[in-house]
């Protein structure tokens, strides 16, 4: 009999410890799946489960090419999980206006500790109504990459204007070298060009006067830029072929020489790091430039396109929202963040001293680059909805191709932004 | 027990529940897509009842939308080489030939790798920088035959036709093969006695056995052009310029690009009568065919 009480004791004992030692269990999807992104990510994590063993975040790496599809149909679905990685802008949007997104205003607001690690501005693509609905885990902007020894060897100078751009063009095309490495395939990465050239010529403002209904598409800047990107192709700036060739092999190009400039966005940088497919001193011979101006443009030199990339955002349905705040509030800190800077070649949107030492040069350069910009002008996409963002793709593949005129192609985006009104 | 098998209740209980899996997994998706597609839907927040508005913009405002069309019906027309191609091999593969399983393997290896392999190896070749296309061109002496396959207007379809085609081919061998082993040799053997040639026997006897198999294969041919998507998605996406844009890529993009699933699903739906109808007029038009 006292056996039996015994082992009734002792298995209550052990159930009830149990019980209380469960962790709260969050999901957490994020599609790091490439190195050295995917050990940084679950580095990051196993030490704060190590660190709160009362939560748990079971971390789930979905791969980029279906990421969006997957988080598309588990929102539709209602199984969504507690916590993700996502881009700002237009593409939350949708899913801030369905409720979908917890806000983290109130939470954000009275920590001073948490708001004051960031840098101005950078929540802006996660502020919708003046809620805020994430925390940034990355800082991109798309920048002109040149090759030193090259430029040096062609005895050329960093381009400050097109038409300093449009002589050293010339020049690399005489010496047998691919002025710019564009991967033409990837139509996304035209945009960027195109981009600059629009923000070069018109000023940052020119997006906010369309978004308040003041002006469109049809002015004369989006028609001169085409015809820029026009000029250039007709010039031979781009690698033959540009429009089949990929992500990697513009890249490869790049690294390897025969291509002079590479526009891109500054995580390239991390993928710089990778030791095992670059040349030999790679990075010494890499610089960073600004996109060049136009002569008689508004556009000031040192602005950026860029800004917070993927954040950390948690969903309404999360079943228990302090320890999401917690994950979030922590994987921001500034320990963590410099651990991101290093071992990925990220900026965060973190307020962070870099250590020279621990860094990618690259990284420094592209820190100053930023710090020194006079103003950083967003992705296209955080400022449109996904119809106009993909007009606006459409149209610029169009002029890449060149199976449209850039003052019809331009017509595509007006006709997109008309609908939305 | 034959009579209890036959039974018509034993019938519905034995096909219950596959039947079950069929209403779920097809019937439903399939009403459910009819009802999307006359919303207004992102796929997230509440639905807004738009009647036929999505059919409306798909058949007089979507050039997009034709373009894929006529891309998916090239697709399905130059495709169709497929069954006498295939025929033609199964016949060849059929006879004594040597190296016959070499060829088999050779011809069955596509069919047997995964689209997503095969999509990236090809695009691979097709590189206008590193690609093996363009340097056997420079190797062969034809230089200005070099293009950047994947990333023209006028190419890019094609080049990715070339991929489907020789992926899908081995399938249609292996259905012709199955169908020829099960000719007996005696019939061959009697009309060789009676003085028939081998293109007699191909045409008279063989073909005709076989047109329940060919039947199938076109129907199935059709119906698989019709929604096709994978190497198209994994070469291009429809780049550039929606030169090779597809259907099945058109409706992707529309749900999971641009958050239009009501729309997307209108795509989804005509599609779907699209196969519905051709299956149903092919169908009717074999019957009078019938052996």
């Amino acid at each position: 009999m006292r056996k039996i009480v015994m082992s009734v004791c002792l298995s209550l004992l052990i159930f009830s410890s149990m019980v209380m030692a469960a962790p709260v269990k969050l999901s957490f999807w994020h599609m790091e799946t490439m190195e050295p992104r995917k050990s940084t990510l679950e580095t990051m994590v196993n030490e704060f489960n190590r660190l709160y063993p009362e939560i748990e975040i079971e971390a789930l790496g979905i791969d980029p090419s279906i990421y969006m599809q997957k988080i598309q149909t588990a929102m539709a679905g209602a199984q969504e999980p507690d916590l993700f990685m996502f881009w700002g802008g237009g593409k939350l949007k949708p899913y801030v206006e369905a409720g979908k997104i917890a806000k983290i205003t109130e939470d954000f607001a009275s920590d001073h500790n948490w708001k004051s690690r960031f840098l101005p501005g950078v929540l802006g693509v996660y502020t919708f109504d003046q809620e805020i609905y994430a925390v940034p885990g990355e800082f991109q902007s798309i920048v002109m990459y040149y090759n030193k020894e090259i430029f040096k060897q062609a005895g050329l100078t960093v381009p400050k204007t097109m038409a300093d751009l449009e002589e050293a063009i010339k020049v690399l095309k005489g010496q047998q070298v691919i002025p710019i490495a564009y991967p033409g395939k990837e139509s996304w990465i035209g945009e960027y060009y195109y981009d600059y050239l629009t923000i070069r010529l018109a000023g940052p403002e020119l997006f906010a006067n369309i978004i308040n209904g003041e002006s469109n598409f049809s002015q004369d800047v989006f028609i001169e830029a085409g015809n820029k990107i026009v000029d250039l192709i007709n010039l031979g700036a781009f690698p033959p072929g540009y429009q089949g060739v990929d992500y990697m092999t513009a890249q490869t190009l790049f690294v390897t020489g025969k291509a002079a400039m590479y526009l891109q966005g500054s995580w390239a940088i991390g993928e710089f790091m990778d030791k095992e497919r670059m040349p030999e001193g790679f990075t010494q011979r890499v610089g960073l430039m600004n996109f060049p101006v136009f002569a008689e443009g508004k556009g000031d030199p040192t602005t950026l396109i860029g800004g917070a990339g993927m954040g950390y955002v948690m969903t309404e349905k999360c079943s228990n929202k302090s320890a999401g705040l917690k994950f979030m509030k922590w994987i921001t800190e500034k320990p963590q963040a410099i651990f991101k800077s290093e071992s990925v070649g990220f900026l965060t949107g973190v307020d962070i001293k870099l250590d020279p030492n621990k860094v990618s040069p690259l990284l420094l350069d592209f820190s100053e680059m930023v710090s020194g910009a006079a103003r950083i002008s967003p992705y296209f996409e955080n400022v449109f909805s996904p119809a106009v963002k993909n007009a606006h793709l459409n149209a610029v593949g169009k002029i890449f191709a060149k199976s449209a005129r850039p003052e019809e192609a331009v017509q595509l985006i007006n006709k997109a932004l008309a609908e939305e009104l | 027990m034959n009579g209890k098998i036959l039974n018509k209740k034993w019938f519905t209980l034995f096909l219950l529940p596959a039947l079950t899996l069929y209403l779920i997994f097809v019937l439903l998706p399939i009403v459910w897509a009819s009802i999307y597609s006359l919303q207004d839907w992102d796929g997230i927040g509440a639905m807004n009842f738009i009647c036929l508005q999505n059919y409306f913009k798909l058949f007089t405002d979507d050039p997009i939308f034709w373009q894929a069309l006529v891309n998916t019906l090239v697709l399905m027309g130059i495709s169709l080489v497929l069954i006498p191609a295939g025929l033609i091999m199964a016949i060849w593969l059929n006879t004594k030939i040597m190296l016959k399983s070499f060829f088999k393997t050779v011809i069955f290896l596509p069919l047997v790798m995964p689209s997503v392999v095969l999509g990236i190896l090809w695009a691979q070749i097709y590189n206008p920088i590193s690609g093996l296309l363009n340097s056997a061109l420079v190797a062969f002496g034809l230089p200005h035959l070099q293009r950047a396959w994947l990333g023209e207007p006028e190419t890019a379809l094609l080049a990715i036709l070339v991929v489907v085609l020789w992926q899908s081919i081995g399938f249609y061998v292996i259905v012709y093969l199955a169908g020829l082993q099960n000719i007996p040799e005696e019939m061959i053997e009697a009309a060789k006695i009676d003085g028939a040639t081998d293109s007699v026997i191909t045409l008279q006897i063989i073909i005709p056995l076989l047109s329940n198999l060919i039947k199938f294969t076109l129907i199935f041919n059709i119906i698989t052009s019709l929604k096709y998507f994978d190497l198209v998605f994994i070469m291009t996406r429809g780049q550039p310029d929606h030169a090779s844009e597809v259907v099945a890529t058109h409706m992707y993009n529309q749900a999971f690009d641009l958050y239009n699933y009501g729309y997307a699903s209108a795509i989804a739906f005509t599609l779907f009568m699209a196969c519905v109808f051709l299956s149903f007029v092919l169908n009717r038009v074999f019957r009078r065919y019938e052996y």
